[in-house]
């Protein structure tokens, strides 16, 4: 069976595209028959996935350029008939099956999610056909063998994210929300397109087998070029700072896609390009440092931001910010390997939590914590689902993210011990802010004026089903560093201390100041009057950007189109066509329907053609003058 | 090789009819005589033809000088009979007066 997914994984990638329009083509025959079409595209690459981690060997011996030795190849020519036609194809490897698996899982979960909670939405096929063409995005950009494959789904998952986000295109915000994701997304493609076209350059081929070989005998300013050209594609993908102002207002798509994309699997897209293309950071200390510092920094700041939200899904959003700000962080500590196992860890508790956040808002009509309180009760399902992810997210103990965090905190703390104190604290604040959205949410008096509810059985199942590895997928921590080529760490006994009594603490704190639900909030406000509110408005970075990056840009754009689009294109665009226009008049005068003219113009033309090739001019010329008598 | 000259002259007062006259049986009529000139032609080249071995043969564009007095006479009926239906729709038989199109 493994074998047989692996041998035809070309198809695999290329089902979900066509599943695609056939979502959407089944539901014009049936409302019940989109989901189930539309299933068949993760769980497609969720098979692939694991038969990849099945069969993916053992490292040792092993000396290619892959980490392991990858379970399935095929390439063919792309661009044919140009000078330097591409090759384009697909390798997996270990890091590609993590990646599968963990894109695999999530999309099902979420397209099962979706049945409960799109249900009444007019654009149920749609929405559904769009999950399956998202799925197969992010596929291409992980099996491909290739800075082009990746370049390919990299634009395609954002086009999916743009049109998710904006699902709602009837509401001003989600279509806002939908053009600023692109436009700041595409602020970091740019760069990465930039960093392709300098290896295109320097190397001449785009494979990752030419790329690393090429490593060697690239120049060091050349690799660290490159890889900070790469590293600002996957700070606005990843949203970073000062790339990360579009990650919050995705918040306007539905929920579970939320979950997959804005959680999950796109906006790790960008710790999965700095891990796959991980032999140029390794080559460049520079470069490393620059990622270190960008995700401290991130990993810090969003988890202040997220202390004071009131919004259920933004402190989810700010913090997936920090936790990607936490893996970066990891990458350019060099704890390639703890980046990644925290990706795999995350992608599972943060997509729980925001399926989770999602049965409440379908619960209570309502986002807003303070109108929320004692669920527990009404929906325990959800509640018992989203304690298990958030004790994960907090890095309580023998919980996945437990593990991941610990080895991200003890790889950076040796390499700079600042950069791993702000992860410290960072930490602190993690438990401290989803104990407060746990205890607000979940705990207290119901505040709201809804009848919160539970969801139907496909709401509930996937919260069930990714409970299983928010809590236990710490301990799959030796076989994610197995296919990633090395061998796993040993848990260190002071780091771990460390990380127990932050998580503790924090949680504690959390749970002890927010015992009062809403009132607690307020009382927050009132304490600290002037950093509280900063806090909730995100420190005011968007008015910021607003007044020194996006006005100068409009304004420079509306001069352009007044002054070189309305001044000088236009009148030459028009006085073209008006030339045009005028010989035409002119010419269409001849035809004004006499037939005898038609023919005495045809005369004309046979007398001169006839004179034009028939007679001799030259000799008759020399007669001419001969009979003169000049010559 | 007077024939040439001939059929010259004899499209030229042809040609001359077709493109003054406005008079639709008229310019018809001068079509036919066009029609000659092509005739005299072929046939006189037919009777002076000094073509080497492997040109046309001479009997056969005499041939297609009969072909093409049988077919001017075929045309001549079908041009007549469309003129007449054509002189009936628009009430008129001078061409000059049967315009539809205006550039």
């Amino acid at each position: 069976m493994a074998d047989v997914i692996l041998d035809n994984i070309g198809l695999v990638v290329a089902l979900p595209f066509i599943i695609a329009p056939l979502v959407w083509l089944a539901g014009r025959i049936s409302r019940a028959l989109v989901p189930v079409v539309a299933l068949l595209a993760p769980l497609s690459v969720l098979a692939a996935g694991v038969s990849a981690v099945l069969k993916t060997g053992s490292f040792e011996g092993y000396t290619g350029v892959y980490l392991t030795p990858p379970v399935a190849e095929g390439s063919f020519r792309w661009l044919l008939g140009t000078e330097q036609a591409i090759t384009m194809g697909w390798t997996i490897d270990g890091l590609t099956a993590i990646m599968l698996v963990v894109v695999g899982l999530v999309a099902s979960m979420v397209v099962i999610f979706s049945i409960g909670y799109m249900a009444e939405d007019s654009g149920y096929s749609r929405y559904f056909a769009l999950l399956a063409l998202f799925t197969g995005s992010m596929t291409v950009l992980v099996v491909a063998d290739g800075l082009v494959g990746l370049f390919v789904g990299w634009e395609l998952v954002g086009a999916c994210s743009y049109l998710l986000i904006g699902f709602w295109y009837t509401k001003p915000a989600a279509a806002a929300a939908a053009i600023k994701a692109f436009i700041t997304t595409r602020v970091g493609d740019v760069g990465l397109l930039l960093g392709i076209g300098v290896l295109w350059q320097t190397v001449g081929r785009l494979s990752y087998t030419d790329v690393f070989a090429a490593v060697e005998s690239m120049s060091p300013a050349m690799i660290t070029l490159v890889a900070l050209l790469l590293f600002v594609g996957a700070m606005g993908k990843s949203a970073q700072f000062p790339l990360h102002i579009w990650l919050p207002e995705a918040m306007e798509g539905p929920t579970p896609v939320s979950a997959l994309i804005h959680a999950a699997t796109m906006v790790a897209a960008g710790v999965f390009l700095v891990a796959r293309v991980w032999p140029l950071f390794e080559a460049s200390a520079d470069a490393r440092l620059v990622v270190l510092i960008v995700g401290a920094f991130t990993a810090l700041a969003a988890a202040t931001i997220a202390l004071a939200q009131t919004d259920i899904k933004k402190v989810l959003a700010y913090s997936t910010i920090s936790q990607l700000g936490f893996m970066f962080a990891a990458l350019g500590a060099g704890a390639w390997v703890a980046a990644v196992f925290h990706l795999a860890t995350h992608a599972g508790f943060k997509a729980l939590l925001f399926l989770g956040s999602g049965s409440v808002i379908h619960g209570t009509g309502t986002q807003d914590m303070r109108e929320m309180g004692g669920l527990r009760k009404q929906m325990p399902v959800t509640a018992g689902t989203w304690i298990v992810g958030s004790l994960a997210l907090a890095g309580v103990p023998l919980f996945s993210g437990f593990f991941s965090k610990d080895e991200i905190i003890h790889g950076v703390l040796v390499a700079s011990p600042i950069a791993g104190a702000a992860l410290v604290f960072a930490s602190l604040l993690t438990a401290f802010y989803i104990a407060r959205a746990t205890r607000m949410t979940f705990f207290g008096e119901y505040r709201g004026t809804h009848h919160p509810h539970e969801g139907g059985w496909s709401m509930k199942l996937p919260l069930l089903v990714l409970a299983v590895p928010a809590a236990f997928a710490g301990f799959a921590g030796e076989r994610i560093a197995e296919l990633l080529g090395e061998h796993a760490e040993a848990l260190d006994p002071t780091t771990a201390a460390i990380s127990i009594a932050v998580a503790l603490a924090g949680v504690a704190l959390g749970w002890y100041v927010y015992r009062d639900g809403a009132v607690a909030e307020s009382d927050m406000e009132a304490r600290f009057p002037r950093m509280w509110p900063t806090l909730r408005a995100a420190y005011r970075f968007d008015p910021a950007v607003t007044a020194v990056v996006v006005r100068p840009t409009l304004a420079a754009s509306s001069w352009l189109y007044e002054s070189i689009d309305r001044g000088v294109i236009d009148p030459l665009a028009e006085g073209v066509g008006g030339i045009a226009r005028r010989v035409g008049s002119g010419v269409a005068r001849v035809q004004y329907g006499d037939a005898q003219w038609y023919v005495s113009l045809i005369g004309a033309g046979v007398v001169l053609v006839l004179a034009i090739a028939v007679v001799d001019w030259a000799t008759l010329w020399q007669r001419i003058l001969t009979i003169v008598g000049v010559g | 090789m007077t024939f040439i000259g001939l059929a010259l002259g004899v499209f030229c007062i042809g040609l001359y009819g077709v493109l003054v006259r406005r008079d639709t049986v008229a310019v018809l009529a001068s079509v036919e005589v066009m029609l000659g000139a092509a005739t005299v032609m072929l046939v006189g080249l037919s009777a002076t033809s000094t073509l080497p071995a492997g040109g046309a043969d001479p009997s056969v564009t005499g041939a297609v000088g009969l072909v093409i007095i049988v077919l001017a006479a075929a045309e001549a009926s079908i041009g007549l009979a469309l003129l007449l239906a054509v002189s009936r729709r628009m009430k008129t038989a001078r061409l000059d007066e049967m315009q539809e199109v205006n550039g």
